[in-house]
């Protein structure tokens, strides 16, 4: 009797292996558009209206939660701002003073550039993030005209990307995420490189060349050049370069100013994209 | 039946819980598995067989909102579902500190096999540089979150069993007791 329990045991551990491993394996091998996506669509829809209600109710405990885990930052915190504050005023005078003079400049050259873009808000309504990917829910989906690729930002800065596209949900891809890549530019000396994410959660700016001179707090901005975000977006600013005997590229860590885990509400930009002759969903 | 249903309920609980609230709860960037410490403690209540299915539910749920690699999580959670069970107390008494090992070791196990095998299929997670940073962090996290978790069980699922359990377990204290 205990040889057949200890047999049913394994059996069904067995089962449950090959089981998984048929369903990675399938995953691995279908197009976008086959099953095993479809499910992770459907089920981000079906979702959707019930973490939007969870998350209603959960947002009051959650804004108790940050104030007690940030209580020992506040004073300090505080002082900080009220010095940025200052200083930002002083950077703000100056760049409306540089935007009249490039403005005018634009008209004198006859160029055009696209600086600004039409968004659309949308709320967070949950998030499917774990150690191993940083991935946000927002409450819009393709009914309301979103669709894969298209940049997520807030007033601080880029948050990411959309990934997956339901009808009424879509899942946004931080910027912070592994596997998420930013073609980037550096302000000043003008150099591009990609601002990637770390699995621990940072950000570096990697294949900017050596002799490339980064000062500490220089400003980053999208390049435009990956076709996904669009030129001119701020991702933030130097923090940290550091450079191995033996690499060819310096080590550039970036500071992002969005609050990542305490997004409530993002923007969605809905006409960066570039115009493709075909669907962005097609291909990937 | 019935147990099938009281696992799905708890797995289901725990996944909605853990994309809409366990998010907020993330401390220097950690944050708990709570689905994982639902299967760690629902195979230690129930056993390897319940346990490894408890992982395989769990895990695919969570591979279904993943964006990369859907069946590494129920692979995972599956192997560690299917070893808790085997730590599956024949006693269930309100002594928290073995769940609390349990859940910490499954923990360390599941992210351990997970990153093994992304790497397996081209997905490379530097292990020394997220085992201290990340792996151990997260599993002392989910350890302590295990213990409201493990009493709440007691209460629901071990309704039932739990008077004829803790019975059990003051026969056998006294039996042992005898014998010395």
């Amino acid at each position: 009797m205990r040889f057949r329990r200890g047999s049913l045991n394994k059996l069904t551990l067995i089962i449950l292996i090959l089981a998984s491993m048929l369903i990675l394996t399938f995953y691995l091998r279908e197009a976008n558009d086959g099953i095993l996506h479809k499910s992770q669509v459907l089920t981000t829809n079906t979702l959707a209206s019930l973490q939007s209600g969870v998350s209603k109710v959960a947002s009051p405990f959650n804004h108790a939660w940050e104030y007690v885990n940030n209580i020992g930052h506040l004073k300090t915190e505080n002082e900080r701002l009220k010095d940025e504050v200052v200083s930002l005023k002083q950077q703000i005078i100056t760049m409306q003073t540089m935007e009249k003079e490039n403005e005018r400049l634009r008209k004198l050259v006859g160029f055009k550039e696209k600086t600004h873009y039409s968004t659309l808000p949308a709320r967070v309504i949950g998030r499917y993030s774990s150690n191993w990917q940083l991935i946000l829910v927002i409450d819009k989906g393709s009914k309301d005209g979103i669709s894969k690729n298209m940049p997520v930002m807030v007033g601080e800065g880029l948050v990411g990307q959309i990934v997956k596209v339901s009808s009424s949900a879509a899942q946004v891809q931080l910027i912070t995420d592994r596997k998420s890549g930013v073609a980037a530019q550096l302000i000043n000396s003008g150099e591009t490189g990609v601002v990637e994410g770390q699995v621990t959660g940072e950000l570096v700016m990697n294949y900017i060349a050596k002799d490339v001179v980064v000062s500490k707090n220089e400003l980053i901005l999208t390049s435009g050049l990956g076709g996904v975000f669009p030129k001119g977006l701020f991702i933030g600013t130097v923090y940290e370069v550091k450079e191995t005997p033996y690499g060819l590229y310096k080590d550039v860590r970036v500071k992002s100013y969005v609050n990542f885990s305490e997004l409530e509400e993002v923007l969605i930009i809905t006409d960066a994209l570039p115009i493709l002759p075909f669907s962005p969903e097609e291909g990937d | 039946m019935q147990s099938f249903f009281v696992l799905f309920l708890a797995i289901s609980i725990a996944f909605l819980t853990q994309t809409t609230i366990i998010p907020y709860f993330e401390i220097g960037g950690v944050q708990p598995d709570l689905v994982l410490i639902v299967i760690t403690i629902y195979a230690f209540i129930e056993g390897p067989v319940w346990g490894s299915l408890a992982g395989f539910m769990g895990g695919l749920l969570q591979d279904l909102v993943t964006i990369r690699n859907m069946g590494l999580g129920s692979l995972s959670k599956t192997i560690v579902g299917y070893f808790a069970g085997l730590a599956k107390k024949n006693v269930v008494s309100e002594n928290v500190f073995l769940p609390m090992v349990v859940v910490f070791l499954t923990s360390l196990v599941a992210q351990i096999i997970y990153i093994s095998f992304s790497f397996l299929v081209g997905d490379t997670i530097a292990l020394r540089e997220v085992f201290f940073r990340l792996i151990v962090p997260s599993a002392i996290y989910d350890s302590l979150l295990a213990v409201p978790v493990y009493l709440l069980f007691l209460k629901i699922l071990a309704r039932k069993k739990g008077a004829y359990y803790l019975e059990e377990e003051r026969v056998s204290k006294k039996r042992e007791n005898f014998i010395r």
